[in-house]
């Protein structure tokens, strides 16, 4: 019986491995076995050469300008210093829309207001934002006008210290509806007999959020950082459609920096090495994530 | 009930089969070439006559048209390439670097007999010629060049841009223009799209450093960090910028818009916006700036997949576009011709005028479309870098990095 289930599993699960093999598997492992090859010519192998001058490419990683604190600071740190901004951010924001949300009696349309960031592509968002932060008549721009703060009464895009800036606010916002609705789920299954016996043993809200909802909360939270963070490593499509990555590569992420090496300036090993980086960096969190959850 | 249904189901099938024989039939007749260019709108309505009279003058020959810009379709180009396909029998680009570049691939189709390069602009097809074959065409183009809208200076009572005929005076006008009420700055910035700002430099290079320096930029002769061309661009344009004479950076197509409504007294931006200001008429007028002796010329390709499946009328096509094509679409304004044979008259009084400006003064290729590349990618980015932070450090990062790049572009990598 145990040989029989062993293979009748095999033919169930063969469609989708094949399925894997063909259009993930074999093209992830066709691109790292690019990057190992050079740009031009017949594509020789050259080992990490690629990898090598990429690190050497200031406009792939900057640490004289990083450490001088002026930009470009290069793709790399401009993608870690998004993940470091952009993950606290939204993950706070979102976590407190869903507590409030579950306080507030059922109010769809604001809801889907939060969440509306999530569901216009990308490509539009980047469009759209542009005129956000514009000075003669961005929302963003005026209102630290109207406050006094003229150092940000400017077009935040057209300035090396605040286009990477702009991008990550606006991904916040894009980001905010998606932690709020993983996390308002999660609040639901929390068991009201528990947040009662809280309140009557005297429990104030906060220890109540501390040692009741965050408990409950911490597999959503792994998913959204493991999600977040993918994403901030691997996004493109705002900074294409607003910045490209200027002026100055001052908001060049890694993202972007693979598609110029491959599809702009043809270098297509070097963008598989970017890839590759990409495709490493984002397998962190996969990996705590994953081995997080197997323990349990 | 039952057998109305089968015979209803029968019925479908025949017509679901029949329709597309039919259609197959008629297909074979008929040859349709996919053409992709990046006009749309009212640039779209001065082409479309151009399709319509070789549909007319070749009847087995259809035109299926699609917009696309020239960065996009050549992401898909280089997918495509990839496995000999292609997207469309003929495109057009505004790259000859990318035309060059494809041809030594040996993706693109020469053209050698289709068109006689002694009918266009002197010179004109040179850059498409590799290993001795020619493997585009010039099509319609443009010019770069300062245009206003010459009302704000009428109603204001200032000189107009083209009687100015020093720097300085240029400078104290656009002071004058800058205290208008209204006024969003004396110069507008194009955002968001790089060349705006290459636009200015080129000018700004032709009027200061002269035509043999932008020559020998353009042909790797001279770098751009040179102590020569760093004092043009530092002790020329770093103090207009500095003095606040260009404005916040905004959507180009915002940024025009606005120079017509002055709000700005003149905007680096090409003769195709003629276009769109035709009312009043007289009142879009473009000038020189003071010492200014040639005018960059940025120019639209056409050029041929080796993977068309219909090289012979591919060719018939680009030839027609190449020649004919143009005395037709320059009707509709907005574009001057590179072939040389259209009648003066064709143009339309905008153009004329603009003509009459431009007058016997040179003509020199567009530098970031010429070099291409990664020069081109770095050229605009490293700019808006330049005009958020004017100073001579940034300068100096600037032109290096483009020197960088231009140089890793001419070696090819």
């Amino acid at each position: 019986m145990k040989q029989k289930i062993q293979r009748n599993t095999i033919v169930f699960i063969l469609p989708t491995i094949l399925l894997l093999f063909f259009f993930m598997i074999l093209p992830v492992g066709e691109s790292i076995w690019s990057s190992f090859h050079s740009n031009g010519g017949k594509g020789e192998f050259v080992g990490f050469a690629n990898y090598i001058a990429l690190f050497k490419d200031p406009s792939f990683l900057n640490i004289k300008y990083f450490i001088r604190g002026e930009q470009p600071f290069g793709a790399l740190i401009n993608s870690l210093i998004w993940a470091l901004i952009h993950l606290p951010l939204s993950l706070g924001l979102g976590l407190l829309c869903a507590l409030v949300m579950i306080k507030l009696p059922k109010l769809p349309a604001l809801r889907t207001s939060i969440f509306l960031g999530m569901v216009i592509p990308g490509v539009i968002t980047g469009v759209v934002t542009q005129f956000l932060f514009e000075k003669s008549s961005g929302m963003v721009s005026n209102f630290f006008g109207l406050i006094g703060v003229t150092s940000l009464h400017v077009s935040w895009f057209a300035h090396a210290r605040t286009a990477l800036l702009a991008l990550i606010f606006t991904s916040v916002w894009v980001w905010t509806g998606y932690c709020m609705i993983i996390f308002l789920s999660a609040l639901t299954t929390i068991p009201n007999s528990y947040l009662e016996a809280a309140t009557l043993d005297g429990a104030s809200g906060i220890q109540t959020f501390w040692y009741i909802k965050l408990p409950f909360l911490r597999s959503s939270i792994r998913t959204i950082v493991v999600m977040s963070l993918i994403n901030e490593l691997t996004n493109f499509d705002i900074i294409y459609s607003s910045t490209y990555g200027g002026p100055g590569g001052a908001s060049n992420v890694l993202g972007l920096q693979m598609y110029l090496e491959s599809f702009r300036y043809s270098r297509f090993g070097t963008g598989a090495a970017i890839a590759t980086i990409m495709t490493l960096l984002a397998a962190v969190p996969i990996y705590f994530n994953v081995r997080s959850t197997l323990r349990k | 009930m039952k057998k109305t249904v089968v015979a209803l189901t029968i019925v479908a099938l025949l017509v679901a089969i029949a329709l597309p024989l039919s259609a197959q039939a008629q297909k074979e007749d008929v040859v349709t070439l996919r053409m992709i260019a990046p006009w749309a709108d009212k640039e779209f309505e001065g082409f479309k006559p151009v399709i319509e009279k070789f549909e007319q003058e070749n009847p087995g020959i259809r035109i299926e048209y699609r917009t696309g810009k020239p960065e996009d379709v050549a992401t898909i180009l280089s997918t495509q390439f990839s496995v000999n396909k292609t997207p469309a029998d003929i495109i057009d680009t505004a790259w000859p670097w990318y035309i060059v570049q494809e041809a030594q691939k040996g993706n693109l189709l020469p053209i050698d007999n289709a068109v006689d390069p002694a009918d266009f602009r002197e010179g004109a097809l040179d850059q498409l010629v590799v290993d001795g074959k020619l493997y585009g065409v010039t099509g319609i183009g443009g010019l770069t060049i300062p245009e206003f809208n010459a009302e704000l200076y009428r109603e204001n009572n200032l000189t107009d841009p083209r009687d100015v005929h020093t720097t300085e005076e240029l400078k104290a006008l656009m002071r004058r223009v800058q205290r208008l009420p209204g006024m969003k700055a004396a110069i507008g910035t194009g955002g968001g799209v790089g060349w705006t700002n290459t636009s200015v430099v080129e000018t700004w290079l032709l009027a200061y450093g002269g035509r043999q320096m932008y020559m020998d930029l353009l042909e790797g002769r001279i770098a751009w960090n040179s102590a020569a061309v760093k004092a043009v661009l530092r002790d020329n344009l770093l103090p207009w910028i500095q003095e606040g004479f260009f404005g916040e950076p905004e959507e180009v197509s915002i940024v025009t818009e606005n120079m017509w409504k002055k709000q700005y007294g003149f905007f680096v931006g090409g003769t195709t916006d003629s276009l769109r200001f035709t009312d009043p008429p007289g009142a879009y007028a473009v000038f020189l700036m003071p010492g200014q002796k040639d005018i960059v010329m940025w120019t639209d390709y056409w050029f041929i997949p080796a993977y068309t499946e219909h090289p012979e009328e591919a060719k018939k096509l680009l030839a027609f576009l190449a020649t004919e094509g143009q005395s037709i679409q320059i009707k509709g304004g907005g574009r001057i011709a590179t072939y040389t044979n259209v009648p003066f008259e064709n143009y339309p009084p905008q153009e004329q005028m603009i003509m009459e400006v431009v007058g016997k003064n040179g003509i020199v290729a567009d530098m970031d479309d010429t070099i291409g590349g990664k020069f081109q990618t770095v050229m605009w980015d490293q700019l808006k870098l330049l005009w958020s932070n004017p100073t001579e450090a940034t300068l100096d990062l600037v032109l290096t990095a483009m020197e960088n790049a231009a140089n890793e572009t001419r070696a090819g990598n």
